[in-house]
């Protein structure tokens, strides 16, 4: 039986219009790290591949020089994946270990996440790897104050990319970190220049490539100390629409009943998924000396995994969430209803 | 597919597949499983109450009554869970709303005065 971490990651690169996805892939299908990738793309034109192309394997797939396989998508992203696979596991083309797949850039991710989740084809074959998001130096901000897709694309991402920096000033680069942090504090986001991107550190987000989930989750936990919580618990107007998005912590103390927590937060994402834009944490569980990590997209929500050890003297649980609308208060004693009632066995 | 109930089988769900579901060895043994559901049915059943509702296992389903009406669902983890409690009890549930938490607290608060 194939274990969840032997399957096949998908990384999605989104990203809003003439955000640098391309330009990304781009380099990506240069790189002689990614010799075991595969990447679907919107279209072969857009990314310039003629000169490095080795084999053309049929109107839509063709291997690069560097190894690479590079497929165009079709109409249907599931049927593309789902054609791809049929023909690495019938060995026409090579078995590539990671899926990479570019995201139209109007595209709202969150489908498509749950697409590589919930499809009962895709899902036995590949997880979800890392989201990475492009935002513009140049038009970021103004997207993120008037498109809900960019905002969509920055709130799901795990990492997020900052391209053209040279274009503008530090302050601009400052303000638009500024207001992706406040949107999703979780996200690692860094700088790159065209030409100077390392995709190896872009992939390694995954918390579940050996050696990294440790890191990783650190990094989410430092990412909100850092920032002295004030903006954890600001709510911050994102878009023209008016609506209450804003991130949060919830700390607690009490060790968790895993199965309570289970039960609480799928009835929270079945009547609450669409205002829940993100989840993820670390866990003391009652019964589990390791600590546990959630990660979750909408009703989308990752396999849980154990750490090692805990990354701080800090034994409480933590749970970042980022919200549309709802009260950290409520939410909060929602979960401490449900955990209060497993002392009645 | 199961032969009784035409429901597709689809890999454990996460809250099923213990707190460690990205490592290889994690697969628990039939009798783990079976408590671990024993459990979860309890918990679900304490959530269920102020519902009118409950839940059991039913060939490694569950199946989830409507109390007062008789209506009945089968459901194969806990997201179908919720969705096939909607529809028999034809109301939204949400976990969040204090009426439904306050009802849990005194279902919780009942049963430790039994003992």
């Amino acid at each position: 039986m194939v274990t969840y971490n032997q399957l096949v990651p998908v990384f999605v690169i989104t990203g809003y219009l003439g955000s640098g996805k391309t330009t990304l892939i781009n380099q990506m299908l240069r790189d002689p790290s990614l010799s075991d990738a595969a990447v679907l793309v919107n279209e072969f034109g857009a990314v310039g591949i003629d000169h490095m192309l080795v084999q053309e394997m049929d109107e839509n797939t063709v291997l690069l020089q560097s190894g690479c396989i590079c497929c165009t998508i079709r109409s249907d992203l599931k049927d593309s994946i789902i054609d791809l696979n049929s023909r690495r596991e019938a060995g026409l083309i090579p078995r590539y270990k990671r899926l990479i797949l570019e995201t139209t850039g109007l595209a709202d991710p969150s489908p498509i996440l749950f697409t590589l989740n919930s499809d009962m084809i895709i899902k036995h074959h590949y997880r979800l790897g890392t989201v990475i998001t492009t935002v513009d130096c140049v038009n970021g901000l103004a997207q993120l104050s008037r498109r809900s897709e960019s905002v969509k694309q920055v709130l799901v991402a795990d990492r997020v990319v900052l391209t053209k920096p040279d274009l503008v000033k530090q302050e601009k680069i400052n303000r638009l970190k500024s207001k992706i942090n406040k949107l999703n504090p979780t996200a690692n986001v860094s700088e790159c220049l065209l030409g100077n991107i390392n995709i190896k550190e872009i992939l390694e987000a995954d918390i579940y490539q050996k050696n990294n989930k440790g890191s990783e989750v650190k990094r989410w936990l430092e990412e909100y100390k850092s920032e002295d919580h004030h903006h954890l618990h600001n709510k911050t107007n994102i878009s023209r629409h008016d609506k209450t998005i804003y991130s949060f912590t919830i700390k607690y103390n009490k060790p968790l009943d895993w199965t309570a927590f289970g039960i609480w937060l799928t009835m929270l994402l079945n009547h609450h998924g669409e205002n829940i834009l993100r989840v993820k944490g670390i866990l003391n569980v009652k019964g589990v000396d390791a600590p546990v990590v959630i990660n979750g997209v909408q009703h989308v929500v990752h396999p849980p995994i154990h750490l090692k050890k805990w990354p701080s003297e800090d034994r409480y649980s933590h749970l970042v969430f980022i919200v549309d609308g709802i009260d950290q208060d409520v939410i909060e004693r929602s979960l401490g209803v449900f955990n209060g009632l497993i002392g009645q066995n | 597919m199961c032969a009784l109930c035409g429901i597709l089988v689809d890999g454990p769900h996460w809250t099923e597949s213990g707190t460690d579901g990205g490592r290889s060895d994690s697969n628990k043994s039939n009798q783990d499983q079976y408590l671990e559901k024993a459990h979860r049915i309890k918990i679900l059943n304490i959530v269920l109450r102020p519902l009118g509702a409950r839940a059991e296992d039913w060939s490694g389903q569950y199946i989830v009554r409507n109390l007062a009406g008789g209506a009945s669902d089968v459901a194969p983890n806990l997201p179908a869970i919720w969705k096939s409690l909607e529809y028999i009890l034809n109301r939204e549930i949400d976990p969040l709303d204090p009426d439904f938490l306050l009802k849990l607290e005194k279902v919780h608060t009942d049963f430790e005065q039994l003992g």
